[in-house]
C-alpha cells in the first residue's frame, strides 16, 4: 500500500480484529458505541469502514446505510459470514458495499481490501482531481465574471468618451456655425442680434449690450429693446477692460447711468484684438445676468471660444463701414459737382465718373460716354498730360457745346508714370455765349456813341441846309428851275436827317432798351436803308404789311436779327441774285421771310446752322450775332426762327411772333 | 420890332434863323459860343434868345447858369439831342421854350416867334 489508509472499525470481533491488523496498514480505530461511530466518522473520515459486528442495538444495515449517506468511507467491508446472497446483493446495490466476508476469507481478505483500497484510492483521486477541476473552474469562472467587469468597464469609458467626444464635436460644430454666421454679418446691430441668440441657453442672461467705438470717434452702445437693436449715443466713455471683468460695479453703474434704466450684475467681456487708438476705447461686450458661479464659469468657458471671432467681427463690420461712408462720401462729394469728371487710364477707358459724366450714355471709353463720339475727340489734352505729367486744359467742341477740359495727371508713385488722369469739364457754351454777347453791345455800344457824335456834327449843318432851302424857297421872284433844284436840296437833306435819326436808334448806346409793342413792317423799314450797299444790285422783292402787324419785341435788338438775316441772304448770292423780303399774318402770326437764291445750304450744316460757334466762315469774317444769337433774340419774345434750303437753290429764313392787337 | 439874340456853334445855323427873322423885320444880334452870348446878351439886352445847348467852349446851360437873375428876356432852347432835353428841362433851367434840332420846318419858327413876343 502506497499511502497509509485510515481505517474504522466499527463493532468488535476477536478473530476479525487480529485478523485485519495482521493484514492491514495504516491507523485502526475501533469504535463500539454509536455516539463514537458518528463522531469518528465525522472526524476521521475513513478510507475503510469495517463492520465487524453489531453495536450497541443497532442493526448493521443502519450503519452502513449512515455511512452511505455521508458518504463516509470509500470502502465498506462487511463480516457476515451467514448472509445469504439476496442479503449481500441488498447491500452492494444499496449501499455501494464492496466486501463481504465470511470466516474463510478472512485469512485472505487482504488482497481483496487492497483491491478495494485501489479502488477507494481511485476514486479519492478522482474525487481530487473532480475537486480541483472544479475549483479551476470556479477560478476559470471567477475569471470571466472579472473579465466581463473590465469589458464593462471599458465600455462603460469608451461610451464616455465618446460622448465626451462628441459634446466636443457639437461645441466646435456650434462654434462654426456662429463664426460663419458671425462672418456674414454686415451690421453691428445683427450681429448683436445673432450673439444673443447664440447664447439663448444661458437663460440667465438678460441684455447684450456692445459698446463700439466707430472712427468717426462715435461712441455706440448697442442693446436690444421691444423687438429691435438700439444704438444709443454713448455721452461718456466707457472704461478699458483686460479680458474678462465680472461683477463689476463700475460697469453696471456705467451702464445703468447710460441707458436710464437698472442694469443687474454685468459680466464685461473686452474685444479689444488690436492695439486701439488712444482717443477711443475699446469694443467692449457686456452681458447683464443673474448667473451663480458655476454657471458664469460655465458661460465664461463658452463665450471665450467665441470671443475672437466677435471680435474680429466687430472690427471688420466698423472698418467695412468706415470704408463704405469714406466711398459714399467721396462719390457723393464727386456727384455734387456738376461739371463732369472722371478718372480715365491711359487708353481713354472710363475708370469712375461722377453721375454727370455719365448723364448722357455710360460706355467703355470717355469719349463714348460723354461726346457720344467715336474716336478721341479733337484738342483733349489727356494726351499732353500723359507725356508731360502736368495738368494741361484745352477748349474741346462736342454735343454742340464747347467744353473746357482740364487733364490731371495721376502719377503712380511706384513707376513715377501715369497711370490715370483726372479730366474735369466745364462747359463753356453759355459762359461763351454770353461773352459773345457782351462783345457784341460792346461793339453797339461803340458804334452807337461813334454814331451820335457823328450825327450831331451832320445834324447841325444839315438843319441849316435844309432851313436854308426853305427859307430861299419862299423868296421872289425865283425861276423854276431854281425851285425844283432847291426842291431836291431840301427832300435830300431830310432824307439824311432821317437816316441819322434811325441810325440813332438803331446803334442807341444806351444800356437797355425795353420790350415794347411795334410794327415790324416798320422795324424792317428802318433797317433796310443801313443795307443798302449789302443788297447792291440784287433784283428786290419786298412786300410789307402796313398795318396790323404789331409784335412784342425790344425793336432794336430785333432790328438787329433782321440785319443778319438780310445781310447772310446777301452774302449767299455772289454777284446776281433775287432778295425777297416777304411780311405775312396767318392765324394771328406774324410771319417775315427773308429768301434768296444763294449757294444754298447743305443739309448736313443745315441741322447744325443755329448752334453757337458754328458758322462755315473764315476765321475773322463772321459779323454781326450769328444765327444762335438771332434764334435766342426771337425766342425770348415767344418768337420762331427757321430754315429752308436747298442747294445752289436758296435759303429761306422765316422768324415768327405771335401778334399783338392793338387795344 | 424885337432884339433877338441868337446863339449857335453852326454857322449856317445862324445864318439860317438870321435870315428869317431879320425877314420879319427883327433885329438879329449872333454869337458863335458861350462867351460871345455872354457878353452881347449883357450889350444888347436882347428880347429873346435863340440858345443851342451843345457848343465849344461853354454850353448853352452854362450860359443860362451865368445868367441867371440877369436873363430879363424869353430863352428858346435848342438841342440835337432829343431826350436828353425836353420843355420841362428847359423850363427849369430859366429857359421858356424848348425846340428839338433838326426843325423839320423853319417857317413855323415865324409864328413861334411871334406867339412868344406877343406873349410879352
Amino acid at each position: 500500500m502506497n499511502k497509509s489508509s485510515s481505517i474504522l472499525i466499527v463493532g468488535h470481533s476477536n478473530r476479525v480484529e487480529s485478523s485485519i491488523f495482521e493484514q492491514l496498514s495504516g491507523s485502526k480505530l475501533i469504535v463500539t458505541t454509536m455516539d463514537d461511530f458518528l463522531d469518528e466518522l465525522k472526524s476521521q473520515n475513513p478510507d475503510i469502514i469495517f463492520f465487524c459486528g453489531p453495536i450497541s442495538d443497532i442493526e448493521d444495515e443502519e450503519l452502513v446505510k449512515i455511512a452511505h449517506t455521508q458518504q463516509r468511507g470509500r470502502i465498506t467491508i462487511c463480516y457476515r459470514p451467514q448472509w445469504e446472497d439476496g442479503a449481500i446483493i441488498h447491500f452492494k446495490n444499496n449501499y455501494g458495499t464492496n466486501v463481504f466476508l465470511d470466516d474463510e476469507s478472512l485469512d485472505d481478505f487482504g488482497p481483496i481490501v487492497e483491491k478495494g483500497l485501489q479502488l477507494a484510492r481511485y476514486y479519492h483521486e478522482r474525487e481530487g482531481l473532480f475537486k480541483k477541476l472544479k475549483s479551476q473552474n470556479l477560478e476559470l469562472e471567477a475569471l470571466t465574471v472579472n473579465l466581463e467587469n473590465v469589458v464593462e468597464e471599458r465600455t462603460k469609458n469608451t461610451l464616455d468618451q465618446k460622448q465626451e467626444v462628441e459634446e466636443g464635436v457639437n461645441k466646435i460644430r456650434g462654434v462654426i456655425r456662429f463664426v460663419k454666421e458671425l462672418s456674414s454679418q454686415v451690421a453691428l446691430e445683427e450681429t448683436l442680434l445673432l450673439i444673443r441668440n447664440d447664447l439663448k441657453r444661458f437663460h440667465k442672461i438678460n441684455q447684450c449690450i456692445l459698446a463700439v467705438s466707430d472712427y468717426n470717434l462715435n461712441n455706440s452702445l448697442y442693446y436690444y429693446r421691444r423687438g429691435s437693436v438700439v444704438d444709443h449715443q454713448a455721452q461718456m466713455r466707457w472704461s478699458d477692460i483686460q479680458m474678462i471683468r465680472i461683477n463689476s460695479l463700475d460697469d453696471q453703474k456705467y451702464l445703468a447711468d447710460e441707458l436710464g434704466m437698472p442694469i443687474g450684475q454685468v459680466i464685461s467681456v473686452s474685444l479689444g484684438g488690436a492695439e486701439p487708438a488712444k482717443d477711443t476705447p475699446m469694443p467692449v461686450l457686456y452681458f447683464e445676468h443673474s448667473m451663480t458661479f458655476d454657471e458664469i464659469d460655465e458661460f465664461v468657458d463658452y463665450i471665450s471660444f467665441r470671443l475672437q471671432a466677435i471680435s474680429i467681427t466687430v472690427d471688420r463690420i466698423l472698418l467695412q463701414n468706415e470704408v463704405r461712408n469714406v466711398s459714399y462720401m467721396w462719390e457723393r462729394t464727386f456727384d455734387s459737382i456738376d461739371n463732369p469728371v472722371a478718372i480715365i487710364n491711359r487708353d481713354f477707358q472710363v475708370l469712375r465718373a461722377n453721375q454727370e459724366f455719365f448723364s448722357r450714355s455710360k460706355s467703355k471709353y470717355c469719349f463714348e460716354s460723354i461726346a457720344e463720339a467715336d474716336e478721341v475727340c479733337q484738342n483733349c489734352p489727356v494726351e499732353k498730360a500723359v507725356r508731360t505729367n502736368v495738368h494741361q486744359g484745352d477748349t474741346v467742341l462736342f454735343q454742340n457745346k464747347s467744353y473746357e477740359v482740364h487733364s490731371y495727371p495721376i502719377i503712380d508713385r511706384a513707376s513715377q508714370a501715369v497711370s490715370a488722369v483726372v479730366n474735369h469739364y466745364i462747359d463753356m457754351t453759355e459762359a461763351n455765349e454770353l461773352q459773345g454777347l457782351l462783345v457784341q453791345n460792346e461793339k453797339m455800344s461803340a458804334i452807337g456813341h461813334l454814331a451820335g457824335h457823328i450825327a450831331h456834327e451832320l445834324n447841325n449843318p444839315l438843319t441849316g441846309i435844309r432851313s436854308l432851302a426853305q427859307l430861299v424857297l419862299e423868296e421872289e421872284p425865283l425861276s423854276e428851275t431854281m425851285r425844283s433844284d432847291l426842291t431836291e436840296v431840301e427832300k435830300a437833306s431830310a432824307r439824311c436827317q432821317n437816316i441819322i435819326k434811325n441810325l440813332l436808334e438803331f446803334s442807341s448806346d444806351k444800356e437797355t432798351s425795353e420790350e415794347q409793342v411795334a410794327s415790324l413792317s416798320e422795324i424792317v423799314e428802318k433797317t433796310l436803308p443801313f443795307l443798302k450797299t449789302a443788297m447792291g444790285d440784287f433784283r428786290r422783292d419786298i412786300r410789307l404789311l402796313e398795318d396790323g402787324d404789331e409784335i412784342r419785341c425790344e425793336p432794336q435788338l430785333l432790328q438787329q436779327v433782321i440785319f443778319n438775316l438780310i445781310n447772310n441772304a446777301c452774302q449767299a448770292m455772289q454777284g446776281s441774285g433775287e432778295l425777297s423780303i416777304v411780311e405775312s399774318i396767318e392765324d394771328d402770326v406774324v410771319k417775315l421771310s427773308v429768301k434768296d437764291s444763294g449757294s444754298g445750304i447743305d443739309s448736313a450744316n443745315l441741322e447744325r446752322i443755329f448752334e453757337p460757334f458754328y458758322t462755315t466762315k473764315e476765321k475773322g469774317q463772321g459779323t454781326g450775332l450769328g444765327l444762335s444769337m438771332c434764334k435766342r433774340i426771337v425766342e425770348s419774345y415767344h418768337g420762331k426762327i427757321y430754315v429752308k434750303s436747298e442747294l445752289n437753290v436758296g435759303s429761306e429764313f422765316v422768324i415768327e411772333f405771335p401778334k399783338v392787337n392793338k387795344v | 420890332m424885337a432884339k433877338i439874340l441868337i446863339v449857335d456853334d453852326e454857322d449856317i445855323i445862324r445864318r439860317a434863323l438870321a435870315r428869317i427873322f431879320t425877314s420879319e423885320k427883327h433885329q438879329v444880334i449872333e454869337a458863335a459860343d458861350g462867351e460871345q452870348a455872354i457878353a452881347q446878351w449883357r450889350e444888347v439886352q436882347p428880347d429873346l434868345v435863340f440858345l443851342d445847348v451843345l457848343m465849344p467852349g461853354r454850353t448853352g446851360v452854362q450860359v443860362l447858369e451865368e445868367m441867371e437873375g440877369n436873363i430879363h428876356c424869353k430863352v428858346v432852347l435848342m438841342s440835337a439831342y432829343t431826350g436828353e432835353y425836353n420843355l420841362e428841362t428847359a423850363k427849369a433851367l430859366g429857359a421858356q421854350y424848348f425846340i428839338p434840332k433838326p426843325f423839320d420846318d423853319i417857317q413855323s419858327l415865324k409864328s413861334l416867334v411871334e406867339e412868344i413876343l406877343d406873349g410879352e
